[in-house]
């Protein structure tokens, strides 16, 4: 199929609420649809655009600029809003569903946000936190304090959403003779999800939090002026043609999907029905359930596993001693256990797992940019400037300190890339950590990267897994 | 016809022994405004050929080259000829060179291209921890005042300037993708170089160096290229027999050896500005590009400010100055608009733009509007938000009269639009020449009108018969 | 991260020891010293096979034997800030000057505060007290430090350090002050000033330790408490422990595995190319003027060739980078083949020698050119005089060069400043085939 022009479309969202869309407003739903037409959609061009604004816990709200610019504490309700800066703007969206104009789903993400909390820092540097995302995203910063100073004002942002489906490299046929059309649906997260405060540092590295005051109130998010925004790619006439009659023809491309759970001692299998017969990868990440949707916390971080007790500012971790894989009760992939004990009670990298996890979401062998450092995980500067005299960067630009990014993860495939069956066979991950008591309840975020084959056929679409 | 896999910039799939034939060549002519290099009639003209350049500054220890254009600030126009025909020309090269410089990674920028361009981009949260962000690649004097580091600092002394570097392939779109045969042209090949001056007068501040002193007369603030230290570094490439002698019997043929090729096309005009405004005014401009009859990958555009002092600026003659109240554009193209409405979004805009550059930009977001530093509850959107902070300062007294890292703000806003699809190199242009209608805003901070260029990337052929070099329009 | 960098000379800033040793703010002594981190360490093998794109065929070969030779623990361990404090010419200023007589001991734990000059130099010792938070002691519990004057005269034993803190507790800016035990008897009754020490050692005189005892460590004595002496009994070393290979293996299907053995037992074979490196040392006997060493490559199949300098004496000095070459006041280079010189000028090199150094561009860009052609992107190049080396690309877009049958050479021209005997190696990026065939296996 010879491809004539590229259009450069951009669609507004079909549920326009009367002002804003916002959880607190009651219109946490925003739909879009690409409408059935005999052109290619290039999913790697797609973009939500909009502006993005927070607004102080006052009564009555205001739209004054908020006044995230103090490095201490200040009983201010219009100071100390902020978004987690590893995600950005993203992190306003809970759960992303694609599907056919006929319903039939291609991909639902849930809990989004959590899952760009892992794989944007480990595949960007802290300049591209400070650079290359933040043009698009202005919520991002590699330092909380630097994100939250962006956000005093109402920023526009044109951000990638970044699904299995969008992330791929083949074009989408949208025609009949295809997916007949394409329907996106975002709900929002709660504000107290979204929105927590940011941190300082004093020169031993012990953090301040600024939060708004008072929270009860509640700080809140508005989206508006939303649009998606993607190229079409037209054929030829013969093309057109062609994508307008009924066929059979396929389509692949790699899902996300997510699964919940919670892990409450220090040695615990988790055994998960995956339900995905080309399965490239796994990974988790961890936080303390009582964080989740809690203005105090930041229900998007990606720490160790914590005992009770601890704060935003000071977790109480729980090091990690031991992961083992397993497939159907059998160690798979890894016929040995990740033993990473000395390296936790000493305080420095668990390399073992998490080259594992880094790999889980990105090839190791391609892993360049990273925001993953000894001063973001242990609190160790380990990089210097270029003066020819040896000294390492002032701490106050480098990214928050202790700010870990730990996941466990693991790639199934990475040669063939082709993935492993666990339609009927379970996969499971052992825990063997220092959690203590009973009372630590750590939510398990579960992500599973797959194989999908969309086939359409003058019968329908069917969506195999 | 494709074009033989020797004249390709990339691996070859099978492997076969070759030579390279390096030589370091003076030029034939140069003085302070310009040098021609002659290249000998052999082998394959390697795309990585690079021109060692450095500039000689009128004070020593006190200036640099602009923050995000380097060593490119000191060509005004280069010039690829074979015999007497011009094959590449790109002018107003600094602006153009900034912006594709922009799209480079944070880590290239400052680990590769502070050393050989002489550059310093990368930001970082500010030593002050305040939310706001400063040069990372500095040395602090003290809190609030940096100083440059010492292997990026201008000499007066010929010899004793560092040295940069510029590749002909970031000199010539056309050469990122072919090489040129040297050994089946039968005319000279030269490349010519036309280079800028900075003379000591406010308004030349910042067109080849930036002095980092506020409080050092305009007079002294010179800076020309350093003549002792230009020269080429050239790789001439020889394959085996068999595919030397295939580029060989394509050239002799009949229908001759015909190369596409990338060239860009500069169009320069203008937005009015207005002074002592007291509400925020609109004003529509319409121009045109005239490419008609070509076939056209991308337009980039750069918008800089008309300053009547460019002593404060760090980022030079090569800022593309943002609007407080965003500049709204829409593009016509064969009659057609290309969105489906104005583009006013700044973050959108710089997709556009990243889309046209095939990379996404890499600048801070207050770097490339200043979007997060207004106040969209004010109608004037004064700035009461600023992204940067602190000053830098050189020379004996780094404190006398520093420079505000605030001059960055908003300096890297560009414009771009691809019309690139797979299988095809771009759009073709009808006899209507592209419309670009621009909705810009002046308010009372910012009245100053722009001096606009736009780099539209047309597809040219040339032609190598017997020898005898063809160039299309 | 994940294989033992570690950039930032700063002292408690390692991750290979644990503890802050913020001295401006605490005492430290044996108790809250630090102590070695165990780190785990996973690290790619940067050879041709096993680090290369192709799975290699073990069933071809009948197993495949990896053989490691560890380095000496001078050649691969350096000091964290390098050869500050280490021997005479090195050592740190004296900030309060000693007296004859001064340190007797009344008891054999009895110490003298020794007290060093504060400041940023090289020669002085401080907390930086900006958030950099730079700590630039380079001496530790166990060590054994001397004085003397500047010029190396009246050289005294001082004695092993058992803590160190700052002269001014609870403020900040306050000199490092080491309190050491020296290695002398109790004092007599009544004292008499040979009981103390012998000479006087006037403000601004040197105080180091010497490298073989920090090494080797030292005897014990019945004048040092027993633990001080185990301290300082310590010598450097370090333990690799549980060594494994993590190997991920491939099983093809039957019969591909067939087809392969096949061709095995075939006169044509199986043939399987990889990257490799040659390695020739040689010894630089002249260190100033135009020097020429012969390179001995026999390469047919060539990419680039990569020369580095490297000092004789840093070889074995812990106090020295051993691994990074040295500019040492060369001037320029050029590579030879035959009768073609490679550029077809010198490439020049005197900017390295510049203070503080500047690079050379033409140097740089035929560097990064023979670096790409290794297969190594060339990510950072800043640093460059402190990671010197040469290089030349013989080919490039994946093709090869033939160095077979003409003679290669480089030539360094060094002024008449340089002083150090240097040993080149230079690496050979090269083609190299395995043959499997009639069940025998040839390389070459």
């Amino acid at each position: 199929m010879n491809i004539n022009q590229k259009e450069h479309a951009e669609v507004f969202p079909i549920n326009p609420p009367s002002g804003a869309y916002s959880f607190r407003g009651g219109f946490p739903i925003v739909q879009f649809q690409i409408a059935n037409q005999n052109k290619l959609l290039d999913p790697s061009s797609l973009r939500l655009n909009g502006t993005f604004k927070m607004i102080a816990p006052t009564l009555p709200p205001t739209r004054a600029p908020l006044n995230n610019t103090s490095a201490a504490p200040v009983a201010d309700s219009n100071t100390g809003i902020n978004i987690n800066n590893r995600v950005g703007i993203a992190s306003t969206i809970h759960q992303m569903t694609i599907s056919t104009l006929s319903n039939q789903t291609l991909e639902t993400v849930r809990s989004y946000g959590r899952y760009l909390a892992s794989v944007v820092p480990v595949t960007h540097s802290q300049s591209d936190f400070d650079m290359t995302n933040q043009v698009q995203n202005p919520a991002s910063a590699s330092r909380s304090f630097n994100g939250a100073h962006a956000l005093n004002n109402e920023v526009s942002f044109c951000i990638p959403l970044r699904s299995g489906l969008l992330s791929g490299q083949n074009f989408i046929p949208l025609g009949t003779s295809g997916v007949n059309g394409l329907q996106l649906q975002l709900e929002l997260a709660a504000d107290s999800a979204v929105i927590s405060g940011y941190e300082t540092y004093d020169k031993a590295d012990a953090a301040t939090q600024m939060l708004f005051n008072p929270p009860n109130n509640g700080a809140f998010y508005e989206l508006a002026d939303l649009t998606l925004s993607y190229n079409l790619y037209v054929p030829d006439e013969e093309g057109q043609n062609q994508m307008a009659m009924p066929s059979t023809g396929s389509l692949s491309y790699n899902s996300i999907s997510q699964l919940y759970s919670v892990i409450n001692s220090s040695d615990q299998t988790k055994v998960l029905n995956l339900g995905t017969s080309n399965t490239l990868s796994v990974f988790h990440n961890f936080i303390p359930t009582n964080q989740i949707n809690n203005y105090a916390f930041d229900s998007f971080s990606t720490g160790q596993l914590q005992n009770s007790g601890g704060t935003q500012i000071a977790p109480a971790n729980a090091t990690l001693n031991r992961v083992t894989f397993i497939r159907g009760g059998l160690k798979f992939p890894l016929e040995y256990d990740v033993e990473v004990q000395d390296a936790g009670e000493a305080d420095r990298p668990q390399t073992m797992n998490t080259i594992n996890f880094i790999n889980s979401i990105k090839p190791y062998k391609f892993y360049n940019h990273s925001l993953m450092s000894t001063y973001t995980n242990q609190g160790i500067i380990g990089t210097i400037g270029f003066n020819y005299a040896k000294t390492p960067r002032n701490k106050n630009t480098l990214p928050d300190p202790k700010a870990e990014i730990f996941g466990v993860g693991i790639s199934f495939d990475p040669l063939s890339k082709v993935g492993v069956d666990f339609r009927r066979t379970s996969y499971g991950v052992r825990l063997v950590s220092q959690l203590q008591d009973s009372n630590s309840p750590n939510s398990i975020f579960t992500y599973v990267r797959a194989r999908n084959t969309l086939t359409y056929s003058p019968a329908g679409i069917a969506v195999t897994s | 016809m494709s074009i033989p896999e020797a004249l390709q910039t990339r691996p070859m799939p099978s492997v076969d022994t070759m030579t390279i034939d390096t030589s370091i060549l003076e030029p034939l002519v140069i003085n302070d405004t310009f040098c021609r290099f002659v290249l000998e009639r052999k082998g394959i003209l390697d795309s990585g050929s690079t021109i060692q350049l450095s500039v000689l500054a009128g004070v020593p220890d006190t200036a640099v080259l602009p923050l995000h254009t380097g060593i490119h600030a000191l060509i005004k126009r280069a010039v690829l000829r074979i015999g007497t025909k011009v094959v590449a020309i790109t002018d107003s090269y600094g602006a153009y060179a900034t912006m594709h410089r922009s799209v480079k990674t944070p880590e290239e920028k400052s680990q590769k291209d502070m050393v050989t361009a002489g550059t310093l981009d990368v930001i970082c949260p500010s030593v002050n921890q305040n939310g706001q962000y400063q040069l990372r690649d500095v040395k602090g004097v003290q809190l609030g005042l940096d100083e440059p580091l010492q292997q990026t600092v201008l000499s007066n002394v010929a010899g004793q300037s560092p040295l940069f570097t510029i590749k002909l392939s970031q000199l010539f779109p056309m050469m990122r993708n072919i090489q040129l045969p040297l050994y089946l042209i039968d005319e000279p090949c030269s490349v010519e170089l036309h280079f800028n001056t900075q003379k000591g007068t406010v308004g030349e501040q910042g067109k080849v160096a930036v002095f980092l002193d506020t409080a050092m007369a305009a007079n002294v603030k010179t800076a020309v290229v350093d003549q002792t230290s230009v020269r080429l570094l050239c790789d001439y490439l020889t394959y085996s027999d068999d595919r030397m002698n295939q580029s060989a019997s394509m050239a002799m043929s009949e229908e001759g050896m015909v190369i596409p090729y990338e060239d860009v096309v500069t169009t320069n005009t203008n937005f009015t500005g207005q002074n002592n405004l007291i509400v925020p005014t609109a004003k529509t401009e319409i121009r045109d590009i005239g490419i008609s009859g070509m076939k056209c990958r991308a337009i980039l555009g750069h918008m800089r400010p008309n300053y009547v002092d460019w002593s404060a600026q760090l980022l030079g003659h090569y800022e593309s100055k943002a609007y407080q109240i965003p500049l709204r554009y829409q593009i016509r193209v064969n009659d057609k608009e290309v969105y489906q409405r104005p583009q006013d979004n700044e973050s959108k805009k710089a997709n556009e733009f990243s889309a046209a550059m095939n990379a996404p930009i890499s600048v801070g977001s207050g770097e490339y509007s200043l979007d997060t530093l207004v106040n969209k509850e004010d109608p004037n959107r004064v700035i009461n938000n600023n992204y940067f902070d602190g000053t830098i300062g050189a020379g004996a007294n780094p404190g006398a009269g520093p420079l505000e890292y605030t001059s960055l703000e908003g300096g890297s806003n560009y414009m771009g639009v691809d019309f690139s699809s797979p299988g095809n190199y771009g759009v073709n242009i009808s006899q209507k020449p592209v419309q670009i209608t621009s909705t810009t805003t002046n308010t009372a901070q910012d009245g100053t009108g722009r001096t606009v260029a736009y780099y539209s990337m047309v597809e040219r052929q040339m032609s190598i018969k017997n020898g005898v070099v063809m160039v299309s329009a | 991260m994940f294989e033992g960098l570690n950039a930032n000379p700063s002292t408690g800033q390692s991750i290979y020891w644990s503890g802050d040793e913020n001295w401006d703010a605490q005492v430290i002594s044996e108790s809250n010293d630090s102590t070695a981190s165990t780190l785990q360490i996973q690290m790619p093998l940067q050879d041709g096979i096993l680090n290369g794109d192709k799975v290699f065929p073990v069933g071809a070969t009948e197993g495949l034997r990896l053989h490691l030779t560890l380095d000496a623990v001078s050649r691969s361990c350096n000091y964290q800030w390098g050869d500050k404090g280490v021997e005479q010419p090195n050592g740190v200023l004296l900030e309060t000057a000693l007296a004859v007589g001064d340190g007797k001991k009344v008891a054999i734990d009895s110490t003298l505060n020794i007290v060093i000059q504060q400041g940023s130099e090289k020669n002085k010792i401080e907390v930086n007290a900006d958030s950099t938070s730079l700590n630039t002691n380079p001496f530790s519990v166990g060590d054994c430090v001397y004085v003397s004057d500047a010029d190396g005269n009246n050289e005294e034993r001082l004695g092993i350090i058992s803590s160190y803190f700052s002269s001014t507790p609870g403020v900040a800016d306050g000199n490092f002050t080491m309190a050491v035990c020296r290695d002398a008897a109790i004092q007599a009754n009544p004292p008499v000033p040979a009981d103390g020490l012998a000479l006087a050692h006037a403000q601004g005189s040197f105080v180091f330790v010497k490298n073989s005892e920090r090494v080797n460590g030292r005897p014990s004595s019945v004048n040092i408490p027993p633990t001080l002496n185990l301290a300082a009994a310590v010598p450097i070393s370090f333990s690799i422990e549980n060594l494994e290979y993590l190997v991920g293996s491939v099983s093809p299907p039957a019969a591909y595995t067939a087809a392969m053995n096949t061709q095995m037992m075939s006169g044509k074979g199986l043939a399987m190319d990889f990257k490799t490196y040659s390695t020739y040392r040689v010894n630089l006997t002249a260190k100033i003027g135009l020097t020429n060493q012969l390179i001995p490559a026999t390469a047919q199949r060539a990419y680039s060739c990569l020369s580095v300098p490297l000092s004789n004496a840093a070889q074995i000095d812990m106090a020295a980078d051993s691994l990074g070459g040295v500019i040492d006041h060369c001037q320029n280079y050029q590579y030879v083949h035959g009768n073609k010189l490679i550029p077809d000028r010198p490439v020049p090199l005197e900017r390295y020698n510049n203070t503080p150094p500047h690079i050379d561009a033409l140097h740089l860009i035929e560097l990064e050119k023979a670096l790409l052609n290794c297969g190594f992107p060339t990510r950072n190049l800043q640093r460059m005089p402190q990671h010197f080396l040469i290089g030349r690309a013989f080919s490039k877009y994946g093709q090869v060069a033939e160095l077979f049958g003409e003679d290669l050479s480089l030539r360094v021209e060094y002024s008449g400043e340089a002083t150090v005997e240097k040993i080149f190696n230079h690496y050979i990026c090269h083609l190299r085939r395995m043959t499997i065939s009639n069940g025998r296996t040839t390389a070459f």
